[in-house]
C-alpha cells in the first residue's frame, strides 16, 4: 500500500510539473491588453 | 586567519580561473557538435545509443518539448531508483554483503527524488542503509544523469539567447548524451584514478571488524550504558562514486561523514582536487556562454561576478571560524605551529580551518552539498555563510548547469532594472526583454523563498511534526530547520546535523521542497529561453546597457545580493544573527 502511494506520488509530482509547463506556455499565447 | 590559509585559497581560485578557459572551449566544441579528441571513441557509442533508443539527433525541440523530455527522463529514473532501494534485500551477497534490508518507503521516496533533483540530501547513514548495488546503480548513476540534465538545460538556455527568430532550443536527448559521454564520464574516470592514488578506497569487500585498543562505554538511545569493544570498518566502491559526486555537484557521500571521512577524502591534495572539481564545469560553462552568444567578454563578466561573491563568502566564513570562541577564557586560542586556533569543533585536523571554510563556501556556492566539516558546528556567522550561499540561489558558480541558468535569470533581472533606471526597453545581447520574460523570471525567483519560508514556518508552528526531532532549541534550532529547507529547495544537500530529518514529516516535506525547488524553477527558465530564441536581434545603440563591463558585473552582483537579502534577512535575523549576538552575551544553544 505504501509503495503504491509513493510510486503514485512520484507520478503525481511529474504530472504537476507537466501541467505547469503547459500553463507557462499558455500564458505566452494569451493576448494581453496592456 | 593565516598566510598559509590565504595562500591555499589563492591557489585554489587561481587554478579555477586558469582552467575555466580550456574547459569552456572544450564544452563549446562538445555542444556545438564540433570535433574533439574523444570523437573516435565516443562517436560510435553515441550513434549506437541513438539507434537503440530510436532517437533522431537532428530533430530539434521547442522549449515545451524539451521540458517534457527532461521531465519524462527524470520521472523514469526516479521510479527506477525507488524500485532499486525497495528491493535491495534481493541484491545478492556480492552487491549487498551486509545483507541490508529494503529501504523504508518514505525514505526511499525521499532519496529517489533527492538524487533525481541533484540534491543528494541524505536522511540516512549510507553505509548502514544502502547496498553496494543501490549506491552504484541507484545513486551514482543519478549523479551522472542529474548533472547531465543540468548541463543540457544550461546549453538550451544559452541557445535561446544565441539564436534569432528560432522556435527550437536543440534536442534534449542529444545534449544529455553528449554531456554524459563527452564531459562527465571521461573526467570522472581520470578523477577517480587520481583519488585512488591518494588513498580513496574502491572494493566490494564486506565490512571489517576491528578490535578496539581501549574499550569504550557508550550510552545507548534507551539510556543504558554499554561497553563497546569492536568497531565496524565500512568500505566499498567509494572512488568511483566520489569523483562524480564532486564533479556533478551532487554531494551525496558514500559514508555518512561525507568528505570528512578518511576513505572518501584522505589527504589535503584529495581535498584540493575535490574542491577544484566542484567549480570546474560551472566555471567552464560561463566561458561557453560567452563563446556561444558571440561575446566572450560577457562570459568573463559573469565569471567575475561569481568570483566576487565567492570571495566574500570565503572571507566571511574563514574570518568567523578562525576567531577565538568568546566563551572560552584562560586558554590560548591563537593559531600557531602546534594548533589551528579558532573553532575546530566538527573540523578535520588534516584540513584545518582555512580548507574547511573554503570547502563550506565552495560546496554551497555550487549546489554540491558535500562537506569536509560539520556545518552545524560552525560559529553562528560561519554557519550563516553556507546558508546564505544557498539562499542567494546557488548562482555563484552554482550547480553544473543550474548555476549558470540561475545566474542568467539574475542577468535578465539586472538588465531589466538597468532599463527601468534609464527609461528604456531593456535589452540583453540584442534581445528585448519583455513582460513575459520578466513574469517568468519573477516566477523563478519567487518559488524559491515561498517553499523555504513556507515549510520552515509550518515546521516551527507544528511542534509534533517539526520540532520533535530537533536537537537544539532557540535560534540555533530555527537555523537547523531553515537550513534543511534551504538545502532541499536549493538542491544542495548539505545539512545542519542537529536535525534528524528521517521522520515522516521531514521525509515527505523535504521531498516536496526538493522536487518543486528543481522542476518548478526549470520550467519558467526554459520558457524564457524559448521566448528569447524567437526574438530578433536589435542592433546595439548608444542607449544599450553593455553586459561586458565592470559596471555590469557590479550591477549583477548587487541585484543578487539585494534580492537575497531582502527576501531572507528577517529569517536570518531570527536564526544565526540572533544566535551570534546571544553567544557574545554568554548564551549557547
Amino acid at each position: 500500500m505504501t509503495d503504491t502511494l509513493c510510486l503514485l506520488l512520484i507520478l503525481i509530482f511529474f504530472a504537476i510539473a507537466h501541467a505547469y509547463t503547459c500553463a507557462c506556455d499558455r500564458l505566452k499565447a494569451k493576448p494581453r491588453h496592456d | 586567519m593565516s598566510l598559509n590559509g590565504w595562500l591555499q585559497i589563492s591557489l585554489f581560485i587561481a587554478c579555477i580561473l586558469l582552467l575555466a578557459k580550456p574547459m569552456g572551449d572544450y564544452l563549446t566544441r562538445v555542444f556545438d557538435r564540433r570535433k574533439t579528441f574523444l570523437d573516435p571513441i565516443l562517436n560510435p557509442c553515441e550513434r549506437l545509443l541513438y539507434r537503440l533508443t530510436r532517437i533522431k539527433p537532428e530533430q530539434e525541440m521547442r522549449w515545451t518539448e524539451y521540458a517534457v523530455a527532461m521531465l519524462t527522463f527524470s520521472a523514469a529514473t526516479a521510479l527506477l531508483t525507488y524500485v532499486i532501494e525497495r528491493t535491495q534485500q534481493w541484491h545478492g551477497h556480492l552487491l549487498n554483503p551486509q545483507h541490508l534490508p529494503g529501504v523504508e518507503p518514505a525514505l526511499a521516496l525521499n532519496t529517489a527524488i533527492s538524487f533525481t533533483t541533484n540534491t543528494n540530501w541524505q536522511s540516512y547513514s549510507p553505509e548502514g542503509t544502502m547496498s553496494y548495488l543501490t549506491q552504484m546503480l541507484g545513486l551514482a548513476t543519478h549523479n551522472f544523469w542529474s548533472a547531465a540534465v543540468g548541463i543540457a538545460l544550461a546549453v538550451a538556455f544559452i541557445r535561446g539567447i544565441a539564436r534569432r527568430e528560432a522556435n527550437t532550443l536543440g534536442n534534449f536527448w542529444v545534449d544529455l548524451t553528449r554531456a554524459t559521454l563527452w564531459v562527465l564520464v571521461p573526467i570522472s574516470i581520470a578523477f577517480s584514478i587520481a583519488l585512488v592514488s591518494q588513498g580513496v578506497i574502491q572494493n566490494f569487500k564486506p565490512y571489517d571488524t576491528a578490535k578496539l585498543v581501549e574499550q569504550q562505554k557508550v550510552t545507548g538511545t534507551d539510556g543504558k550504558l554499554t561497553t563497546v569493544t569492536t568497531q565496524t570498518i565500512a568500505q566499498g566502491p567509494v572512488a568511483s562514486q566520489e569523483a562524480i559526486k564532486m564533479l556533478g555537484t551532487n554531494g551525496g557521500g558514500f559514508f555518512n561523514a561525507n568528505s570528512a571521512h578518511p576513505f572518501e577524502n584522505p589527504t589535503p591534495l584529495s581535498n584540493f582536487l575535490q574542491m577544484l572539481s566542484i567549480f570546474l564545469i560551472p566555471a567552464g560553462l560561463t566561458i561557453m556562454l560567452g563563446k556561444m552568444v558571440g561575446s566572450p567578454k560577457h562570459g568573463w563578466a559573469v565569471l567575475a561576478a561569481m568570483t566576487i561573491l565567492w570571495f566574500v563568502a570565503t572571507l566571511t566564513c574563514y574570518w568567523a571560524e578562525a576567531k577565538p570562541n568568546p566563551l572560552i577564557h584562560n586558554a590560548d586560542q591563537r593559531a600557531s605551529l602546534t594548533q589551528s586556533g579558532g573553532n575546530m569543533e566538527g573540523k578535520e585536523v588534516r584540513f584545518g580551518i582555512a580548507n574547511s571554510a573554503l570547502f563550506a563556501a565552495v560546496t554551497t556556492d555550487a549546489s554540491c552539498g558535500a562537506v569536509n566539516s560539520m556545518h552545524d558546528s560552525f560559529t553562528p556567522l560561519g554557519g550563516m555563510v553556507p546558508m546564505v550561499n544557498i539562499l542567494l540561489g546557488e548562482v555563484v558558480f552554482g550547480g553544473v548547469g543550474s548555476g549558470l541558468y540561475g545566474m542568467l535569470v539574475f542577468v535578465i533581472m539586472a538588465v531589466f532594472i538597468a532599463g527601468l533606471m534609464v527609461g528604456r526597453t531593456p535589452e540583453y545581447l540584442g534581445k528585448k526583454i519583455e513582460a513575459y520574460d520578466v513574469q517568468m523570471s519573477m516566477l523563478y525567483l519567487l518559488i524559491f523563498p515561498f517553499i523555504i519560508l513556507g515549510f520552515t514556518a509550518v515546521s516551527v508552528l507544528m511542534p509534533n511534526l517539526g520540532l520533535s526531532s530537533l536537537a537544539n532549541h532557540g535560534p540555533h534550532g530555527l537555523s537547523e530547520i531553515l537550513y534543511a529547507y534551504t538545502s532541499a529547495t536549493g538542491n544542495n544537500g548539505s545539512a545542519f546535523a542537529g536535525l534528524n530529518a528521517n521522520t515522516h514529516w521531514y521525509n515527505y516535506s523535504l521531498t516536496v521542497a526538493m522536487f518543486f525547488g528543481r522542476f518548478m524553477m526549470i520550467v519558467p527558465m526554459l520558457a524564457i529561453a524559448g521566448n528569447l530564441a524567437r526574438k530578433k536581434i536589435v542592433p546595439a545603440s548608444a542607449g544599450t546597457f553593455p553586459v561586458t563591463t565592470p559596471l555590469f558585473t557590479l550591477l549583477l552582483t548587487g541585484v543578487i545580493v539585494i534580492v537575497g537579502a531582502l527576501t531572507f534577512f528577517p529569517a536570518l535575523t531570527l536564526g544565526p544573527i540572533l544566535e551570534h549576538l546571544l553567544l557574545h552575551a554568554g548564551h549557547t544553544f
